[in-house]
């Protein structure tokens, strides 16, 4: 049996023809949904507190939060396509809907308003010997806080907080293929810098997705770092609601899609509040027949006066089956704002080739050394230690190999 | 000083209404049904294959579902407009021959001294049908044909006609295609032969004067080898407090190494419905340039669309859409890319004010054998309200790694600085505001004919005053 979840949907719709409306995640379930919790290994510091919580709780703390971040269609004069969120995420409803029908806790991280570091605080996610693996989870990053949250995806697991790569540590063990999933709120207080940095390093066979929600306050600060290094078919989306007045929204992106695989991207971020400030950059090379497809939207909501949003996306293509769509959406129904997008999709530039040529370095190895540079300027914002070596070398075996 | 009513002042000059009556006129009664499309063929005696091309288009109609995507035509009731409204008298090539109140809507919209100064071939159409059609008998010796479409159907242009008709806009591209393939009346053919160069413009305005109608002109051109032209379309239509629908088609084809500019601008009345589907297809080292100004209609749905299927062709898309009150306007283009090294490149300016809509919206596709194709998107969007509202939605789909392309999309307001700047060398802020917005809109005027790029700026300076 094959189970199909309609996903990444774009916030207004554009022509059907197009098939970039909406993305859908087809998941093998076999008699049933045969679903596990995807193993955690952390250490949380003194500050950081984690436990499982049940819905009930959840939908407390988003009321005493006064979270109101609806998903829908924003099209002047159309009615919501798809079930709305409370607390939207890139993804959508049908994430919600498939973990509801899951046992699986969700995880309450509390970063207090007292805890102000830039130590990293490792989070392991690694697949059990179900075939679907999934993980919930809420991050509430505290009036005040300053946190930096490290997760890795992994097909075996590893110890996070090991420094170096170790003998006899192989991330690459463990199951070849099957569905790993993250469904992520985020909250973010007054105040309060949070840096989350997402690497996922799974074996090639896997089908990830990687759900977030997020909603900052006043004087805030959310940066997310991610690379996508592994998985053939990852699905990913993210709604961030700039609400509170000069808050900061910062996102490095950066992935790979090799030989048969498939990106499907759907970022929106959406001001409300004055004077905010997103930034989101997207970096990606196709090879062979990669498929990939972009969805990025700057929603500028009525108040958000003085906003500045900017969004980049630079794509270079080495194979003649590859299949690149991009839509990049810039909504407005504020007057006082600054948007823009900008987007360089294709080959690497005769010159640049042509200069590197004359420096002794083939086509090949040129368009290697590029991709190379652009993802490892991505790598290298992850902190010093295991997770970093093993994303940079991963970068290495997969431009090696293609 | 008394408030002087821009809103109603901005239109006047294309608001003016003439009464039609049932002496003159000749009207459809409301709806679309297969008697009535059965009727408008027999009233123009069509050739049996487009009676039965009716027909089919009429069934594909009430096949398809209205789009989900773009602004809501949930008050356009097909039960309430006649498909078609015509004047008792027939289509003349003098301006002395026409009735007189047509002749008087025409002079008002300054169509016959535009003739004389500045066009080659003029063609008018009233309603549903022209009532005028003359081209300068120089560029007539020349080999060029213009002429309604109607006599195109039959004469002797007709196998052409026959080859060509919705073969580039099938009615099975979306609902309004098989309206208007249904009910489809009036409109021009062009026909420009090998290497002939049409020095001065060809236009066609269309006037919908009739009040709950339907206009479904279409425009087939075709520019042979090496041949070079410009053609222009001008529209508008009073405003009515009942809706208006217009549903035209436009069809260019390009022959290989011609050129085809098609210039338009579009002032229809507020109450409009404006779903009109233009599409070319350029053949090799053809180059089709799209000039747009969208000031009129209620809600508007308009993508010109290029093909470009021969290699090295190349196409121009460049717009302008101004948003006031009471409108929805969904603009944009289309660049579908599967010859060689063809290139296209898209530069819109989108604005919107007191309440009104914006959306600018468009796909390039880059087919596989598109190899070393380059493709440009270049959108601006100004604000100058907040209770306006301007979207920007453009896709990009390539199937190539032997393409480059490149997006850059903006919306802003007008700075204060500007208009600072501005009113300290002794412009008021108003005039201040509609000299910067005539300027975001200048890579459109400055492309049209000095003729209309003042009618454009004209248009800009009500729309501004209006707010």
């Amino acid at each position: 049996m094959t189970r199909e979840l309609a996903v990444n949907h774009l916030p207004v719709l554009t022509w059907n023809k197009l098939n970039i409306n909406r993305a859908k995640l087809q998941i093998e379930t076999g008699d049933g949904l045969n679903t596990g919790r995807l193993n955690r290994i952390a250490v949380y510091p003194e500050g950081i507190s984690a436990r499982t919580v049940k819905s009930d709780e959840l939908d407390r703390l988003i009321n005493e939060l006064d979270i109101n971040n609806p998903s829908e269609l924003v099209v002047a004069g159309k009615i919501p396509m798809y079930n709305e969120q409370r607390f939207a995420t890139g993804m959508g409803a049908e994430i919600d809907k498939l973990l509801d029908e899951t046992d699986i806790d969700t995880e309450l991280i509390v970063i207090d308003g007292s805890y102000r570091s830039e130590e990293p605080v490792y989070i392991g996610l690694t697949p059990g010997e179900e075939d679907i693996s999934l993980y919930k989870s809420v991050i509430h990053a505290k009036k005040g806080s300053k946190a930096s949250l490290v997760v890795g995806f992994e097909s075996s697991s590893c110890n996070p907080e090991c420094t170096g790569i170790k003998e006899g540590c192989d991330p690459t063990a463990g199951r070849e293929s099957g569905l790993a999933g993250a469904s992520t709120r985020i909250i973010i207080e007054e105040g309060a810098e949070l840096t989350v940095y997402r690497v996922q390093l799974l074996n090639k066979g896997y089908t990830f997705f990687d759900d977030i929600g997020a909603v900052s306050d006043k004087n805030s600060s959310l940066n997310i770092v991610k690379l996508n290094l592994g998985a053939g078919r990852v699905f990913d989306g993210l709604n961030e609601l700039q609400r509170g007045t000069e808050s900061a929204f910062n996102v490095d992106y950066g992935f790979l899609g090799l030989e048969g695989s498939l990106t499907d991207i759907n970022y929106n971020d959406v001001f409300t509040g004055k004077r905010t400030n997103g930034v989101m950059r997207f970096f990606g090379a196709l090879f062979e027949d990669a498929q990939k497809v972009f969805r990025g939207t700057l929603d500028f909501r009525a108040g958000s006066v003085k906003a500045v949003g900017d969004e980049q996306e630079d794509i270079l293509l080495f194979g003649e089956d590859v299949v690149n769509k991009t839509i990049p959406l810039i909504l407005c129904e504020e007057e006082d704002v600054d948007g823009r997008h900008a987007a360089t999709i294709g080959r690497l530039s005769e010159d640049m080739l042509f200069y590197m040529q004359t420096r002794g370095i083939s086509e090949e190895d040129a368009k290697r050394l590029m991709v190379k540079s652009s993802l490892k300027s991505i790598s290298r914002k992850l902190p010093k230690g295991t997770l970093r070596d093993r994303t940079e070398l991963r970068i290495k075996e997969l431009l090696q190999e293609n | 000083m008394a408030d002087i009513d821009f809103e109603s002042m901005e239109r006047e000059a294309y608001d003016f209404v003439d009464e039609e009556s049932e002496e003159n006129f000749y009207r459809f009664k409301e709806g679309l049904t297969e008697e009535i499309v059965l009727k408008l063929s027999e009233e123009k005696h069509d050739p049996e294959w487009m009676r039965e091309f009716r027909l089919k288009s009429l069934k594909i109609y009430e096949e398809l579902e209205v789009p989900d995507w773009g602004p809501s035509i949930e008050g356009l009731d097909m039960d309430n407009i006649a498909s078609y409204v015509r004047s008792k008298s027939n289509m003349v090539d003098s301006w002395d021959d026409v009735p007189e109140d047509i002749k008087n809507t025409f002079e008002k919209l300054g169509i016959p001294q535009a003739e004389r100064e500045s066009l080659a071939g003029v063609g008018a159409q009233y309603d549903s049908e022209l009532v005028y059609h003359n081209v300068r008998e120089d560029v007539a010796k020349s080999g060029v044909v213009y002429t309604d479409m109607e006599s195109a159907l039959t004469g002797e242009y007709a196998d052409m006609v026959k080859e060509h008709f919705m073969k580039l806009v099938p009615p099975t591209d979306h609902k309004f295609a098989a309206l208007h393939g249904a009910v489809w009346s009036g409109g021009s053919f062009v026909y420009v032969p090998k290497g002939v160069h049409v020095d001065i413009p060809l236009q066609s305005y269309f006037r919908l004067n009739a009040k709950g109608a339907g206009q479904y002109e279409h425009t087939l051109i075709i520019v042979d080898e090496g041949a070079d032209l410009h053609f222009i379309e001008g529209c508008s239509a009073p405003k009515y407090n009942v809706a208006n629908l217009h549903a035209g088609c436009v069809e260019l084809y390009v022959r290989k190494n011609a050129k085809l500019r098609y210039s338009t601008i579009e002032n229809w009345s507020k109450n409009m419905y404006n779903l009109n589907t233009k599409r070319a297809i350029c053949e090799e080292g053809g180059i089709i340039e799209w000039i747009s100004g969208s000031f009129g209609s209620h809600e508007s749905y308009l993508y010109p669309t290029s093909v470009l299927k021969g290699d090295n062709s190349h196409a121009e898309f460049t717009g302008v859409t101004f948003a006031g009150k009471g409108q929805n306007l969904d603009t944009g283009a289309k660049m579908i890319h599967i010859g060689k090294n063809t290139s296209s490149f898209i530069d819109t300016k989108s604005i919107c004010k007191s309440g009104g809509v914006s959306t600018y919206r468009s796909s390039v596709y880059i087919a596989k054998s598109a190899e070393g194709s380059k493709a440009s998107v270049n959108c601006g969007s100004l604000m100058l309200d907040s209770i306006s509202r301007s979207d920007t939605i453009p896709a990009v789909d390539i199937r190539t790694d032997k393409a480059d392309v490149g997006h850059e999309a903006k919306i802003g307001r007008i700075s204060d600085e500007a208009v600072f700047y501005l009113m300290s060398r002794g412009i008021s802020e108003s005039e201040a505001r509609a000299l910067i917005v005539s300027g975001f809109a200048n890579p459109v005027s400055k492309e049209l004919p000095l003729e209309y790029a003042a009618e454009m700026n004209n248009l800009i300076k009500l729309e501004m005053e209006g707010g």
